[in-house]
């Protein structure tokens, strides 16, 4: 009887699941309801939690309630802190969910819905929720140590060191696309840029009062700072409606990039104190409270989805980024299915604090899931769209051009869609308070855009589409810029600690020359790659973006390599197909990607075809319209080259920590090497209570 | 090691809570917004002064622990230094 009321339930939400998807993937031709899809990924979240994670929690590492964790054997009350599982939950979705799982969804809505839903789906429940949760398994039962160190232990020096660049390579990229993204959205937008200028000065405000006023205060300062932060909205809508005011912030994108690189060198250089806690603080409470918004808004109003399930662009001739279905369907979508990164983070503060070894499977497992829901929300709301506005924002200009009228005749020549008027463009700009909303790439925009349909449709009408639109770039930019800034420190600490290998004052964080020195390298290297994108006349998302998934699987190949290497040294090698499954499928998706950004003949996505056509270009004189001269033909070629390596780079570093890995492997399991693993020995937990 | 109660009770609701229900409403609602505030602080990574106050106590009462300024600087540096604490 007991073993009937357990199963039951799970065969209750199994068939709910199968139907849901079942409707979802069959269905074509009528639009559905987000709720279809909604349900679908829930039942599968819970399925993939109850049964496919129990495989890592008990078979794997038989997580053991009594084996004491770090954080109580080190306890130091800094780094060391045993804490409350959901408490820990909340930190750690808090930090491994950025602005990654709402763009990279966004953008691969040109396929359709279904795809990308898919992919996130499944992706998480056998890949990106599993990576996590033995990272931090492994951790967790090595003292807390980084991904970093482990892949040094468990695999050699080599995989350690590639790591360690990789790592670097991909905050690189990672900072310099997400700056794209805001220009994007920032560019000749008088009001957005207000609003999020006036976040600068806030956030010091703050930072001051906690200082000298009220030391200690964080949660009355922060309630202050969002007040501000409201106030700051409205500021930005008087000064574009202001014909003074106005021009002054109409900022093209180079300005903004500019201004951009200036402030993550003076984040990355004044006291933390100032500037970086206070609007992480800040960030922290409007991104929970716009993922909450978010998904109240579409269970509220369960709109329909406007974009087909499946489009013809996943033959690779898309607008928004080039490439078929397989294998860039895989890359733009990182973060939600699968992210490398998150495997910093869960070798990083999270393996410290846990309390008890059986929490891991909640927050390490559980956390992904729920980031991969918030994929799924980004989804909709791309997808809630016309599809022809969809498209209108996310093409860039040298394909829609420049205005309304030929931004709607190009979309409806493909005669895919439901076709648009100019009128109807240049009426969703004025309500959402813009001048255009033509080739706003990045996915910030029509994010936004989606948000503004949704949120105006539960609260007050149309008329306030414009302060929704508004506040949603607001909330985007703001924890984009937190991302950047502090990431922007953390690769200037360590370009520092590279440095210091080659001369040893560069080391020292507290010598002001070498900080400011590291600082400017560090922005100089993510801002040339910004620049690059801002006066690309594709778009720059167009490469950049790939670049950023590449390496992001770059890391969790990394990850995964590690995490099998653990498991079969732990004489569990029959365990270790679900490390292998994500890590067979990750290699493949990578080196196809990065082979066809390298190689491929079609100009639009091989970057060496691409300056090969430039160059005939030249030499026939045959430049298009939107390359203004020669000079910056070349310069494009160059880039072209430069992301060609960049991307090789990645591609070496796969194979490098690949046969490492593979060689230990192979030498652990004909018995050459001894299956010992490194955890640290059980000791006996002295906590008391659950 | 004895268990730290500030520390592990923030979300179960002890017998001391229940008593203090029945005696005064107000005192429950304070002692209900001091656990919130605790919980929301700890949420968004405020460096937690007390637990490293009463960690020290308990187990090194003979050293004098940092003041609430240094311990916060050391807290705040530490956490911008490491790539473990932020995704994209």
């Amino acid at each position: 009887m007991t073993r009937l009321t357990n199963v039951l339930p799970w065969v209750g939400v199994s068939a709910v699941g199968a139907g849901a998807l079942a409707y979802v993937a069959i269905n074509r031709g009528e639009t559905i309801s987000a709720a279809w899809l909604l349900t679908a990924a829930i039942c599968i979240y819970l399925i993939g939690y109850r049964f496919y994670s129990r495989i890592i929690s008990h078979d794997i590492f038989a997580l053991d309630p009594n084996r004491a964790t770090p954080a109580e054997r080190l306890e130091d009350g800094r780094d060391y802190v045993p804490t409350n599982k959901w408490v820990t939950f909340g930190h750690h979705f808090a930090a491994i969910a950025g602005p990654g799982p709402l763009v990279g969804p966004t953008l691969a809505a040109q396929f359709g819905f279904l795809p990308g839903a898919l992919w996130i789906v499944v992706g998480v429940v056998l890949g990106g929720a599993v990576q996590d949760f033995v990272i931090l398994c492994a951790s967790i039962r090595r003292d807390g140590k980084s991904l970093g160190q482990m892949a040094k232990e468990e695999i050699g020096t080599v995989a350690g060191a590639t790591a360690l660049v990789a790592v670097l390579g991909i905050m690189i990229i990672l900072i310099s696309v997400l700056a794209l993204v805001v220009v994007n959205a920032l560019r000749d937008s008088p009001w957005g840029t207000v609003t999020i200028m006036l976040t600068i000065p806030i956030a010091i405000f703050m930072g001051l009062y906690m200082r000298y006023l009220r030391p200690g205060a964080v949660l009355e300062t922060t309630a202050i700072g969002l007040v501000m932060l409201a106030l700051s909205l409205y500021a930005g809508k008087w000064v574009s409606e202001s014909a003074t005011w106005a021009p002054v912030f109409t900022l093209s994108g180079t300005t903004l990039a500019w201004c951009i690189m200036v402030y993550g060198f003076a984040a990355s250089v004044l006291p933390v104190w100032l500037l970086l806690a206070p609007r992480d603080y800040l960030s922290a409470f409007v991104k929970i409270g716009v993922v909450l918004a978010l998904a109240i808004g579409i269970i509220v109003v369960l709109p329909p989805l406007e974009m087909p399930a499946i489009t013809k662009f996943i033959d690779g001739t898309g607008p928004v980024f080039a490439g078929k279905l397989f294998p860039f369907c895989f890359v733009t979508i990182a973060c939600g299915a699968i992210s490398g990164f998150h495997a910093l983070i869960s070798s990083g503060t999270t393996p410290k604090i846990i309390r008890r070894e059986p929490d891991a499977r909640l927050i390490g497992y559980g956390s992904m899931l729920t980031e991969s829901l918030v994929a799924i929300m980004a989804l909709v709301a791309a997808c809630v769209l016309t599809p022809g506005v969809y498209f209108a924002i996310n093409s860039p200009v040298s394909v829609i051009g420049a205005t309304a009228v030929s931004a709607a005749d190009t979309i409806n020549s493909w005669a895919l869609f439901k076709p648009i008027t100019a009128a109807e463009l240049e009426l969703l700009a004025q309500q959402v308070g813009e001048n255009s909303l033509l080739s706003r790439t990045g996915g910030a925009p029509s994010l936004a855009v989606g948000m503004a349909h949704l949120f105006s449709q539960a609260v007050g009408g149309e008329s306030a589409m414009a302060l929704w639109y508004h506040f949603a770039i607001m909330f985007e930019a703001l924890f984009i810029l937190t991302t950047l800034d502090a990431g922007t420190r953390v690769g200037r600490f360590m370009l520092q600690d590279l440095l210091g290998n080659v001369y040893k004052p560069l080391g020292r964080v507290s010598w002001y020359p070498a900080v400011l020195f590291t600082s400017a390298i560090f922005v100089a290297m993510w801002g040339y790659f910004l620049y690059q994108g801002v006066t690309d006349p594709l778009g720059g998302i167009n490469s950049l973006w790939p670049l950023f998934g590449i390496s992001n699987q770059l890391l969790a190949t990394v990850a995964l390599c590690v995490g099998t290497t653990i498991i079969i040294k732990m004489g569990k090698a029959r365990y270790a197909f679900v490390t292998i499954i994500p890590l067979v499928w990750l290699v493949i998706v990578t080196a196809s990607a990065g082979m066809l950004k390298i190689f491929s003949s079609d100009p639009k996505l091989g970057f060496l075809s691409h300056a090969a056509m430039l160059k005939e270009q030249i030499a026939t004189n045959t430049l298009p319209a939107n390359i203004k001269t020669v000079e910056a033909a070349q310069r494009m070629i160059f880039n072209d080259q430069l992301d060609a390596g960049v991307a090789a780079f990645f591609l070496i570093a796969v194979v490098v920590i690949l046969g490492a890995s593979i060689r230990e492997w192979l030498a652990v399991v004909n018995g050459r090497k001894a299956a010992v693993s490194s955890e640290v020995p059980f000791v006996q937990t002295q906590l008391t209570g659950a | 090691m004895r268990r730290e109660p500030t520390q592990f009770t923030a979300m179960a609701v002890t017998p001391e809570a229940s008593r203090q229900t029945a005696l005064s409403g107000a005192r429950s609602w304070r002692h209900r917004l001091t656990r919130l505030v605790a919980l929301v602080r700890r949420l968004i990574g405020v460096p937690d002064y007390e637990t490293y106050l009463a960690h020290m106590h308990r187990k090194y009462p003979g050293c004098t622990p940092l003041d609430p300024e240094t311990f916060e600087q050391e807290r705040l540096t530490a956490r911008y230094r490491s790539a473990g604490t932020r995704c994209c």
